[in-house]
């Protein structure tokens, strides 16, 4: 029904005549666009950039030029650019640049700005996106769901949204490289369990144990897809007092483990589940051979709460017998600087380890001094991303299959929901523009009070099947067991 | 003659039309007179925002057109007549098309108008749950149109040819009411005796399956499949009232006989479902003291509160709220139904009813603690039965602009300024962004009192938050006042005395409230007369409380022999006030 209204309304949009324009001045500067596509790099098989100038106007004429093609279109509010045409478009300009010409109408005149340029890259960009949408509201949950956006066009559609089962929440989605068939997530609540796709095949997991501090809670898979590393959390929720901060969310206990899909029980090793440090925040090396993660001294929570910094550290992993090694290495020792480091991923090519630093604790997604930052693992240096940190907060990030691509979320359009961001990165580790999910209305932001949790990307579309899934939910869940 | 008889026809017409107009007056009046704020609140838990994508995204679930549609009529709630005028047109449209569906079944009976009264009627009674909306009754107004259409314009033939398509279309445009549209179109093929087996047992499965199929697309429990947006089933009344008339017309070969006994056992239903499920004229009640609050209209509430006399928390809350306004919380606290500290702040949890989760903001906002307004407006907002609200993005506006965070500010106000009633205020808001000289004393108020250090606190820590706005700001009366009462609600007469002596500044007068509460603590302690003499009691304040406690004494702590002279006083409430174990 959506896409019939959709479709109605691109073939009146499509056969609306474009009045030809006589400028009566060219400003001397490009537009100020929303979103801020001026200069971005995209892959060459993303979505239309459909923008507006931030202005008053009537009506917006946008010609759109790569070396052997061109666009014209003139619309209302916003230019709303026909996918199958700009799909031709990036196609005759990839790895070069579109030149775009915006005018503007306004009293019956036209006014022109400067052209500005968007980056086209050779580097595709995976199929789709899944992510959570979620109200900032915190302790207590209403509604929320997991889509999944096609990134070649404005396609959304749920995976899972948690009206299906009452008082459930859904969080911490998770896929091994990217594939679609093999899926973590954790359904919260009475029915809850952590729901597993294994090639697609279902699976509800009762993760709690009696040896163990919790249920499992964050995810990242083992790129072999026998293993996936997950925390276990004593998490609590405080408020802040002051204007510029809401809410923190810190552990008072965390371990790290590694749960055996095969054999259906959890991995434990003493380096990571320590009395006195907090661990956290795991991810593997492509490779297999290393689990990242976070580490900080443990303090008496919640009142020494500025005080935990977590280190980025290491520790080796053997895939074959799902065995740790004894030493854990610290790559990135934060804490000598006062800073804290959550969200640690290497890129799928191994080159780089993106991770988020913010000023203390673990809940990066609210604090506006997080930013992000790139470990070079030949080099061990480490660089803040500049090219994408703004003055808000920049948190969550995963890579695309390709490593070419990251997606990251922000608040910085109102400090207040995440969006999500998607940034190019060279074989020289050359950063481009950022550039906003585009959507197909570009008040779609605007009118939404959801953020964009967890960006992940994905290549193609996940499929679960919800009534098997209720079934299980409903049913007896398998008790995962410990390695003894 | 002649002239006689056509004046007495036209008698008889105006007459026919004159008692047509009562049963909706009967309406008009029902939802004009007992349930205003209800419908007026009903705007408010929804948000109707003229945004494409917006309205685009009603398509999500089944029946989108008529989500779509009772959302946009909705948004007149706004209006104070304008709730009742459209259920009165609802009411009537309602009338006629019943009429329509039923008539070839009752031909013969001129009276049929009357006799299926009852039909549109129910339907608008159960607009005084709180949860039946417009779009409720335009799910079932289009189902009875697409029926009343397919057995106007097509032939036997054709409709049953594409009765299994007109169910399709009519679950993705009016939702679950549509089983309605298969049962009376089955009934319509036994009517005419024209039953076509396949015809009918595939548009049976239709029925059955299109649900089903498109619950995975929609993501819908199997109950929700059935009956979106009907959340309970007593909201599908009206439609198994009528068809109770045409069952009893196909069963029962005197059809005087059969339409009679419709209107008496769908009358005998409707009363029992009524007796079962009243209106609920508390709610109203406490949504009057709700929307009297949301209009700034406070004296109205303590006005309205003393009438009620109702005991009720919700009740209690929004009178507290408006005592401190007045800044004269300490002053009459006691002359109110008190559940102890629940009634200063609401607790939040999953517990908690969305209606108390949905006033919660309103305490925080009084008392300046902006960070916890926020967090209850955002929950307000998810939790109120449709995930949007008007009232809350205004109040997450108002939050982001006192605390200065504009650009979140001018996003809420961006959705408001695409609304039909909430434009201008949006517009007013985004003038006072923009040019700081028209900002309202009121912002100015709070964001003078917003705490300048930062402490960490649990969301249901208030004494914490209470503390910090009293350390930032000692003229915040409504924070010192909340914090003092909290503690007097609580019995906890230390910390009310440390806290006083703390934050209470004599230049104000000494509340009569306090002054007891000291008395017992200082008493209690065995307080000096020159430690005494530090609070400015009123002699004769002490000389009572000597009376009380003579009295109380001989009482042998019987409630009913201090009742009538000290039931107001804090002295009573704190031997008396008892914690029920619910």
């Amino acid at each position: 029904m959506k896409n019939l209204f959709i479709l109605i309304s691109a073939m009146v949009l499509l056969n609306a005549c474009n009045e030809t324009i006589k400028v009566k001045e060219t400003y001397s500067s490009a537009p100020d666009l929303y979103p801020d596509y001026n200069g971005v790099t995209i892959p060459f098989n993303i979505a239309p950039l459909n923008f507006k100038v931030n202005d008053e106007y009537s009506k917006i004429d946008v010609v759109l030029e790569s070396k052997s093609e061109s666009l014209h279109i003139q619309q209302n509010e916003f230019a709303d650019i026909p996918v199958d045409s700009w799909k031709e478009l990036l196609n005759s300009s990839k790895g070069d640049s579109i030149r775009i010409t915006v005018s503007v109408q306004k009293n019956n005149a036209w006014y022109a700005y400067q052209p500005f340029y968007i980056h086209v890259c050779e580097d595709a960009v995976d199929d789709y996106l899944a992510y959570r949408l979620i109200a900032p509201g915190y302790e207590v949950y209403s509604k929320m769901g997991i889509y999944q956006r096609s990134l070649q066009d404005f396609e959304q559609d749920a995976i899972y949204e948690n009206t299906l089962v009452q008082g459930s929440c859904v969080n911490c989605h998770s896929f091994k490289q990217g594939s679609a068939k093999d899926m973590s997530m954790h359904i919260r609540g009475k029915l809850g369990g952590t729901v597993l796709l294994t090639n697609n095949k279902m699976e509800v997991l009762k993760t709690k144990t009696d040896s163990t501090l919790s249920k499992f809670v964050y995810p990242y898979w083992h790129p072999s897809g026998n293993y996936i590393a997950y925390t276990l959390n004593d998490t609590h929720q405080v408020f802040h007092s002051s204007n510029n901060k809401r809410v923190e969310v810190f552990d008072n206990a965390s371990d790290v483990i590694v749960y055996d899909i095969n054999k259906n029980e959890i991995i434990k090793c003493e380096a990571l589940m320590s009395d006195s440090v907090f661990e956290t925040f795991p991810s593997f090396s492509p490779d297999g051979k290393t689990l990242y993660f976070c580490s900080a001294k443990m303090e008496v929570m919640p009142m020494e709460y500025t005080k935990v910094h977590y280190n980025l550290c290491s520790i080796g992993f053997d895939p074959e017998s799902g065995t740790f090694s004894n030493k854990v290495d610290t790559l990135f020792r934060a804490a000598d600087i006062g800073k804290s480091v959550t969200f640690p991923r290497p890129s799928p090519d191994g080159k780089y380890l993106m991770f988020t630093l913010v000023d203390y604790g673990n809940f990066s997604i609210w604090h506006k001094e997080a930013d992000l930052y790139l470990l070079n693992t030949e080099t061990n240096q480490v660089r803040s991303i500049n090219e994408v940190n703004s003055d808000d907060t920049e948190s969550y990030h995963s890579w695309s299959t390709n490593s070419k691509w990251f997606v990251f979320s922000s608040r910085r359009l109102d400090g207040l929901y995440t969006r999500p961001f998607i940034a190019h990165i060279d074989n020289e580790g050359k950063v481009g523009k950022p550039f906003l999910l585009p959507q197909q209305n570009i008040s779609h932001y605007d009118d939404l009070l959801f953020s964009y949790n967890i960006p992940e990307f994905i290549t193609e579309k996940v499929n679960i099947d919800i009534p098997e899934l209720e079934k299980k939910l409903e049913g007896e869940k398998k008790q995962v067991g410990i390695r003894q | 003659m002649a002239t006689s008889l056509s004046e007495n026809i036209r008698i008889n017409k105006s007459i026919r039309f004159t008692l047509l107009l009562i049963p909706g007056l009967f309406v008009f009046l029902f939802y004009s007179l007992t349930f205003k704020y209800h419908l007026f609140f009903k705007e408010q838990i929804t948000l109707f925002i003229y945004s494409p994508e917006y309205l685009l995204s009603y398509f999500n679930k089944p029946g989108g057109l008529a989500s779509l549609a009772g959302d946009f009529f909705t948004q007149f709630f706004y209006l104070k007549t304008a709730g009742p005028l459209l259920i009165t047109l609802i009411f009537y449209i309602n009338w006629v098309l019943f009429y329509k569906v039923i008539n070839p079944y009752f031909s013969s009976e001129k009276n049929l108008i009357w006799f299926i009264l009852i039909l549109p009627l129910t339907e608008s009674l159960m607009h005084y749950h709180i949860g039946y909306t417009i779009t409720h009754s335009l799910s079932l107004i289009l189902t009875l149109l697409i029926f009343i259409i397919s057995r106007r314009i097509l032939s036997s033939r054709q409709k049953q040819f594409l009765f299994p398509l007109f169910i399709l279309f009519g679950y993705l445009i009016s939702g679950g009411t549509i089983v309605l549209y298969f049962i009376f179109q089955v009934f319509e093929f036994l009517r005419q005796k024209s039953i076509h087996y396949i015809a009918n047992i595939l548009a049976l499965i239709f029925v059955i399956f299109i649900p089903v199929i498109l619950r995975s697309y929609f993501l819908v429990t199997i109950e929700e499949a059935y009956l979106y947006p009907f959340n309970k089933l007593i909201y599908l009344l009206p439609s198994a009232l009528s068809t109770i008339y045409i069952i009893l017309n196909l069963i029962w070969p005197d059809k005087i006989l059969s339409l009679r006994s419709s209107v008496i056992i769908s009358s005998i239903i409707l009363i029992i479902v009524i007796w079962k499920d009243r209106p609920d004229f508390n709610r109203e009640k406490l949504l009057s003291l709700s929307c009297e609050g949301y209009f700034g209209n406070w004296n109205k509430v303590l006005h309205l509160s003393a009438e009620y006399k109702l005991e009720n928390q919700l009740a209690s809350y929004f009178t507290n709220i408006a005592l401190a306004k007045y800044n004269a919380l300490p002053a009459h606290l006691l002359e109110y139904y008190q559940p102890f500290a629940e009634s200063l702040f609401l607790p939040l949890g999953r517990q908690s009813g969305w209606l108390n989760i949905f006033s919660s903001n309103e305490a925080y906002y009084q008392i300046g603690d902006m960070n916890l307004t926020q967090h209850s407006a955002h929950l307000g907002l998810i939790f109120s039965p449709y995930n949007r609200s008007s009232r809350m993005v205004k109040r997450l506006a108002e939050t982001n602009m006192i605390i200065g965070e504009k650009e979140a500010a001018l996003r809420y106000l961006g959705m408001l300024d695409k609304t039909l009633f909430h434009h201008q205020w949006a517009q007013k808001r985004i003038g006072m962004i923009h040019n700081r000289q028209i900002i309202s004393k009121e912002l100015l108020d709070k964001q003078s009192f917003l705490p300048q250090a930062d402490t960490l606190r649990k969301g249901e820590d208030n004494l914490s938050g209470l503390r910090l706005l009293a350390n930032s700001n000692p003229d915040n009366q409504s924070a010192i006042d909340y914090l003092l009462c909290y503690h007097l609600l609580n019995k906890d007469l230390q910390s009310f005395k440390e806290d006083f002596e703390k934050y209470f500044t004599f230049n104000r007068q000494l509340p009569r409230l306090y002054g007891e509460a000291l008395l017992i603590i200082l008493y209690q302690q065995k307080a000096s007369t020159e430690e005494i003499s530090q609070y400015f009691l009123p002699s004769s304040l002490m000389k009572e409380f000597v009376e009380y406690t003579e009295a109380y004494s001989k009482s042998n702590g019987q409630l009913s022999n201090l009742s009538n002279q000290y039931r107001y006083t804090y002295w009573f409430f704190y031997h008396f006030a008892q914690k029920s174990k619910e």
